[in-house]
């Protein structure tokens, strides 16, 4: 475990900062939880808001160690205790301005909700791009954002197959999948290690009719998955979605969820619409 | 002193740490192997790993041995909450012998940071570790200490319901709870194994404490007395505190073998001296001879280790006032323990002195008198203490002796005067033999201690030497020793 204790401390200063590394570092997640919940009770016990200018103000500057510790850990508490642990990597976004999204709702439920789904949009912002390399399906279902899964497979799905190997320059150029998710795991599944095959190496063509294999196996699995609903969906049992009437409490804080009957038709395309996609994550999590 | 940072520097900072954990995270599903091990070693020691949890329980399942075992390392030491149920479901498809590494090291993790303290997390480990097979249980018992209440209740609730399945593995965990639970529970361990699990009993001595020793009361009912030998040495390496009735029934024990046990584990540091007198006095009169000059050596020992809360001065004052007689006979029987305090001089040793006594035969015959009027109990522990300073000096030499003492034996045999045919030069493992022979009435019969110790002078063996003579004997499986205290000859046909 690292250290994270600045050399020169200035304790009471720094009293907040080290209980939230200390939390951190003992992956006692329900007591960070404990105390962000608190900071809309006692900002003055626990002062969230103040974490990353008392950071700023106290730390040692010389303790560079210390402090890129202490800052990883504060991120990965903070992540976690927001239950979005799986993202804590692969969002650009820094803590600081997940804790300000935080900070400034007036409750737990809607403080934690707004962080939430400021990194939601990021991430969605992120498989639009293309940028997927750092999300882990299992783990972003893990943390409740499953609904954002079939467009995450979806852009894999693209990645790979915009990324069919090409020959360049008398060499099968294999960069485009080594560097897409499922090309790595078709690369793997042949054995291959290299980024440039010659031309004229007998694996050339048992490649390339092994991607086009690849392609059209992975496009029927697909298909024949592609029914179930969305993972954090709830249903009665007649078929239509679980509606307001069992939080209601929560919905005054986010206007944007009376969005009414057309919701259910965007259910396939909510990817892109981000008050369809702020309405299901919260679903997703009230299940706890 | 302190130059404020910029936010900017911070946030720099920050992501750059993401971003080599970020590499790290890509290269493990590399298709290079060399970059997949590298980011596997830079996985497991990483600053923060806990941040890579999510990955790395992506990787429970991976066909790579050490990618999956790096996982679960990472798992054990790191996984909270939603990640809990998921790593010991990923556990139950090893095999038991990597489940237990992988206990391991959530124990380790449990050691070094302590275990969840909220009651929700305890509750969630719980329930987890209570669905492992019973092949785990010292671990889970162990573990459980870490758990809070839920964990104590959980081993409380075993020890009580399932006394019959608790492995003897998981009884010595027991110790490792805080010393209130740790009396509850061994309360209620003994409470239950001395009704159905009566093995236990030698594991539970193991753990007692100088607090919880009365619990063992519950065993003393029907005991068998290797039972309440556990029994007596547990109570004496805790010290004796107080002379409880536990205590007076072991001393007043019918069997010699539970006194002594008193006796050779007694601690005196932790002890009480006025217990401690109380207890002697009682084993000084005891017939058995072995137990009495263990008795009397302890109130030699007395002189000089300090007992619990009292001086040396006061406790030599005590002893002279109450056992002078014992400590003047046991100062002589103890060579090795130092009697200045006594005021008396030992006789200085003189290897000379002790063969002209055993040539003189007036001395020898008052020695004999002596030597028979307080015949000295003996046990293997005893003969076993000499032997290996003989063993190191000349092993070799030993074993042509007693080879010679075998054929030596075999002609005496057959020349049915074993008695006159042994001359006092010869070694003392051919004399032993030789004795052996003719007192055993029938071959292979055994022969009596209280015998062979009797008629050791006849055979110029002096006690001293029989005894090294039989450890050594013994221990080369020429001799063997019957429960019964006989001795005989090993299955050699002569």
């Amino acid at each position: 475990m690292p250290d994270w204790r600045p050399t020169v401390l200035n304790p009471k200063r720094l009293s907040f900062v080290q209980t939230v590394c200390d939390l951190s570092r003992r992956v006692e997640i329900s007591a960070l939880q404990a105390s962000m919940q608190d900071y809309f009770k006692d900002k003055r016990k626990s002062p969230w808001h103040r974490v990353y200018s008392d950071i700023e103000k106290y730390w040692p500057s010389k303790d560079a160690n210390t402090l890129n510790s202490a800052l990883l850990l504060i991120r990965a508490g903070v992540f976690a205790a927001l239950d979005m642990l799986s993202l804590a990597i692969a969002v650009d976004a820094s803590t600081n301005e997940i804790l300000k999204a935080f900070v400034k709702e007036s409750d737990w439920q809607a403080g934690r909700k707004a962080a939430r789904s400021h990194c939601s949009r990021l991430v969605e912002d992120m498989i639009e791009r293309g940028d997927l390399r750092h999300l882990v399906p299992a783990a972003l279902k893990r943390d409740g954002f499953g609904y954002l899964l079939r467009s995450l497979e979806k852009a894999r799905w693209d990645e790979f197959v915009s990324a069919k190997p090409k020959v360049k320059r008398k060499k099968l150029d294999l960069k485009g999948l080594e560097d897409s998710i499922i090309g790595r795991d078709f690369l793997k599944e042949q054995m291959i290690t290299e980024t440039r095959i010659p031309e004229d190496d007998d694996r050339v063509e048992s490649l390339i009719e092994a991607y086009d294999h690849y392609v059209i196996e992975y496009e029927v699995s697909r298909r024949s998955t592609l029914s179930d609903s969305s993972e954090t969906e709830q249903t009665t049992l007649n078929g239509s979605p679980l509606e307001e009437t069992v939080r209601q409490k929560q919905k005054k804080t986010d206007p944007v969820e009376e969005g009414g009957e057309t919701d259910q038709a965007e259910l396939t395309e909510f990817v892109s619409k981000k008050p369809a996609s702020k309405r299901r994550k919260k679903k997703g999590r009230k299940s706890k | 002193m302190t130059k404020p940072l910029s936010p900017t520097k911070i946030a720099k900072m920050e992501k750059e740490s993401v971003h080599r954990l970020r590499s790290i995270q890509w290269d493990i599903d590399s298709n290079d192997p060399v970059k997949m091990y590298e980011a596997i070693s830079s996985m497991a020691s990483t600053e923060v790993t806990w941040i890579l949890l999510p990955k790395a329980m992506d990787l429970l399942k991976h066909k790579e041995k050490n990618v999956q075992h790096a996982s679960f390392t990472l798992a054990a030491g790191t996984a909270y909450g939603p990640y809990v149920p998921d790593l010991f479901r990923a556990m139950s498809a090893l095999n038991p012998a990597e489940r237990e590494q992988i206990l391991q090291s959530i124990q380790e993790r449990f050691v070094t940071l302590g275990g969840p303290q909220a009651t929700s997390e305890q509750k969630l480990w719980v329930g987890e570790l209570e669905n492992l097979g019973r092949e785990h249980q010292p671990s889970v018992f162990s573990m459980m200490r870490f758990l809070g209440s839920p964990g104590k209740r959980w081993v409380t609730k075993q020890v009580k319901d399932n006394i019959k399945t608790i492995s003897l593995g998981a009884v010595p965990t027991i110790a490792g709870f805080s010393e209130r639970d740790r009396k509850r529970l061994l309360k209620i361990l003994a409470e239950g194994a001395s009704k159905n699990r009566r093995e236990l009993l030698p594991y539970i001595c193991g753990i007692i404490d100088a607090g919880s020793v009365k619990i063992l009361s519950v065993f003393m009912k029907g005991s068998t007395w290797q039972e309440r030998v556990e029994i007596a040495g547990a109570l004496a390496r805790n010290g004796i505190r107080t002379a409880s009735g536990l205590l007076m029934q072991l001393v007043g024990d019918s069997n010699w073998q539970v006194k002594q046990a008193l006796l050779e584990n007694l601690s005196i540091e932790t002890s009480k001296l006025t217990s401690l007198l109380r207890m002697l006095s009682f084993l000084v009169t005891e017939t058995h001879s072995r137990v009495r000059s263990l008795a009397e050596r302890t109130l030699l020992l007395l002189g000089q280790k300090k007992c619990s809360g009292s001086k040396i001065k006061d406790q030599r004052a005590r002893l002279e006032k109450q056992f002078r007689p014992q400590l003047l006979k046991a100062a002589n029987a103890n060579k090795d323990i130092d009697v200045e305090w006594l005021g008396i001089e030992r006789k200085t040793l003189d290897p000379m002195s002790e063969i002209l006594e055993k040539v003189s035969s007036d001395e020898e015959a008052s020695q004999i008198d002596d030597d028979l009027a307080q015949p000295q109990g003996v046990s293997l522990l005893d003969l076993a203490k000499p032997e290996p300073v003989k063993q190191a000096s000349d092993p070799t030499d030993d074993k042509s002796t007693l080879l010679a003492a075998l054929l030596d034996a075999k002609k005496a045999k057959t020349e049915t005067k074993p008695s006159s045919a042994v001359s006092p030069d010869a070694s003392p493992s051919k004399r032993f033999i030789t004795m052996l022979q003719s007192l055993a009435r029938k071959k292979g019969e055994g022969v009596s201690m209280e015998t062979l110790m009797e008629k050791a002078e006849d055979y110029s063996l002096s006690q001293e030497e029989l005894f090294m003579t039989m450890a050594e004997l013994e221990k080369q499986g020429i001799i063997y020793r019957s429960d019964k205290g006989l001795v005989s000859y090993a299955g050699f046909d002569m």
